[in-house]
């Protein structure tokens, strides 16, 4: 019988292996090996049916299909409620055996597919459920505010940074129904509704009026896979610093525009006076006129210098400045020579007064050349007739300083708040002739801040200003003394 | 008879000189303020009886509220005295200045009551012509 099966099956391409027992069976069974197990019901030793029960215990996923010679219902359906997919009755036929198998194994391949299937299916959720899971916690944790409608235009979905823009309080909106018009800018919820209709231009990007916060909304509409509209996304951006950057450059360019047409108004103005014949026969005037436009012709040039200066200065990254230890003792000695000529002509003495012997700065020597060639020309430009600059430095709490003092007309009040402004310069009666560029201050200022220093003004009007530089002193063993 | 008297409110002193001497020139005495406070307090010391007026002064808008103030003061001849104005702000601000340009760039929308205008830098005869036609075209202009 056993022989008969292998001369039948294995002709069809299935691999057979016999065992004459129960017993024998089992000890060549091996879990997985076998796809199916043709068991005859009545055997010596261990009957077919305790075959069943073992092998399926032993793999669950095993065929079993039992030969028996008594085809009766008994035996069938006892064979099936122990696991048995089929019986075949003695006597049958090559071709019945062939069938039953094959059905069997059909019946076999389609259940381990489906188990896998269901498997992957499986996976695939949890997958997708984690993909969303992450995705939304992204969508959560954005800075910038998100929301989604449908087709009907109804909220479907919104973040904590909408809410947190758009300044939403209290009542959350509801999902599920239309953006309201007490929670949602109105000019948002058209432009919603526009780009749903629009059908044509996929994204849109706006401005919304108000602010700050200053927002725009970037409008997307969603669709499926066969271009219907499924819904419109909206993102909304804070664009605050932007617009702040923006204006700031606008008012600036304004403001260096002023500074130009001004000494440029004045020259030809005077140069008109001249031509017009106003001044005819009055050389001491035309003398004026045209030392005043001089003057103000380098004022222009030295405004056109600042501006590369400060423009410079703002511009610059960390990394570009040149440190080295440096003495100031020697830079302000330095700056005092240049500044001579200057402080002759207005009639004022410069004296400088260094100890011999002052820690270095780490610091970058054009820009520290810069800094005190401005506070001296101030010291010098703003004071009497006659007047004195006194220049010390002395070591304080971890700085080097120094101080420029002047004997000169001194800053009004409320002018202190606002020296070092772009541009700003205190106007007095007094002051009104001299010729300044307003940045001088301001780049002074900068140039300490970089080095991570301190700037300390004090001043009385008619009496003089003192203008205190400190500087962190380097940590270096590197105290041997300036020149 | 006594010279008429004008006052330049002007804080660029080389611009005010300029001014000062063209108005010399014309056998005006002139009287300079740098800022409208100062404009204020000599207005009424020494009684000008005509303003040459730069609007582009430290704070923008002092100018405008210089002329403002005027116009609402309780002395009649405060409040009538003629004043010119000289700009370079060219319609940067939303204030437009009366009477309207010929060129059509100043549509009356709200308007500053002075009597006339230039741009700087300032045409001088077009500027002295104005300032004769005001102040000797018997008796000040009234304003609006």
């Amino acid at each position: 019988m056993r022989e008969g099966c292998r001369r039948i099956l294995v002709p069809e391409g299935h691999r057979v292996i016999t065992a004459e027992s129960g017993e024998k069976a089992l000890s060549l069974f091996v879990q997985g090996a076998f796809d199916l197990a043709l068991i005859d019901l009545k055997m010596p030793g261990m009957s077919g049916l305790d075959l069943l029960e073992r092998l399926r215990e032993l793999d669950p996923g095993l065929i079993c299909i039992m030969i028996t010679a008594y085809a009766t219902l008994e035996t069938a359906v006892q064979s099936t409620k122990s696991g048995a997919y089929d019986y075949l009755a003695k006597p049958f036929t090559p071709d019945e055996l062939v069938s039953v198998v094959d059905k069997a194994l059909d019946l076999h391949w389609l259940s381990q597919e489906t188990a896998r299937l269901r498997e992957e299916a499986e996976r695939n959720l949890l997958l997708v459920a984690a993909e969303q899971s992450r995705t939304r916690t992204i969508i959560q944790s954005m800075a910038d505010g998100v929301l989604a409608t449908n087709r009907e235009g109804k909220l479907v979905f919104y973040n904590p940074a909408l809410l947190r823009l758009l300044g939403i309080k209290g009542r959350m909106p509801a999902i599920g129904e239309a953006p309201s018009p007490d929670q949602f800018p109105a000019e948002l919820v058209a432009w919603v509704q526009e780009a749903f209709a629009a059908g044509g231009r996929t994204m849109a990007s706006h401005d919304l009026p108000g602010g700050p916060p200053h927002l725009a909304a970037n409008i997307a509409v969603i669709r499926d896979e066969h271009g219907e509209t499924l819904g419109v996304v909206a993102v909304v951006r804070d664009i605050t610093a932007l617009k702040t950057l923006n204006q700031r450059m606008s008012d600036f360019v304004s403001m260096v525009a002023h500074e130009l047409r001004s000494p440029l108004g004045a020259i030809a103005q005077y140069l008109d006076v001249i031509l017009g014949g106003i001044t005819q026969g009055q050389p001491e005037k035309e003398r004026h006129i045209l030392s005043r436009c001089r003057e103000r012709t380098h004022a222009l040039s030295q405004l056109v210098r600042d501006l590369l200066e400060f423009s410079r200065l703002q511009g610059k990254v960390p990394g570009q400045r040149t440190l080295a230890p440096l003495h100031l003792a020697e830079v302000i000695q330095e700056v005092v020579a240049f500044a001579s000529q200057s402080a002759q002509s207005r009639k004022v003495t410069v004296t400088v007064d260094l100890p011999g012997a002052l820690p270095a700065v780490e610091a970058d020597r054009d820009e520290i050349s810069r800094l005190f060639a401005n506070l001296l020309d101030n010291a010098i430009k703003y004071n009497r007739e006659g007047g004195e600059v006194r220049v010390t430095s002395w070591v304080t709490n971890g700085y080097v300083a120094a101080a420029v003092s002047d004997t000169g007309l001194g800053i009004p009040p409320a002018a202190l708040p606002r020296l070092g402004e772009a541009f700003f310069r205190a106007k007095t009666p007094a002051t009104a002739y001299i010729i300044g560029t307003g940045l001088g201050l301001s780049i002074c200022k900068q140039i300490i801040e970089a080095h991570h220093g301190h700037l300390e003004i004090e001043s009385e009007e008619g009496k003089g200003s003192t203008f205190r530089v400190l500087l962190p002193r380097t940590t270096t063993a590197d105290g041997a003394p300036g020149a | 008879m006594t010279a008429k008297k004008i006052l330049i409110v002007e804080d660029d002193p080389d611009a005010a000189e300029a001014l000062r001497m063209v108005m010399e020139k014309e056998g005006y005495a002139t009287i300079s303020a740098l800022n409208a406070k100062e404009g204020a307090e000599k207005l009424r010391a020494e009684r000008p009886d005509l303003i040459l007026l730069d609007v582009m002064m430290p704070e923008g808008t002092e100018g405008f509220h210089f002329v403002w103030d005027l116009r609402k003061d309780p002395d009649e001849r405060l409040r009538n005295l003629p004043i010119i104005v000289l700009t370079a702000i060219h319609g940067t601000t939303p204030l437009k200045f009366y009477p309207e340009q010929s060129d059509g760039t100043y549509r009356p929308y709200e308007y500053l009551p002075v009597q006339a205008f230039f741009d700087k830098p300032v045409p001088f005869d077009e500027l002295v012509a104005e300032v004769k036609r005001l102040l000797e075209a018997g008796g000040e202009k009234k304003v609006s």
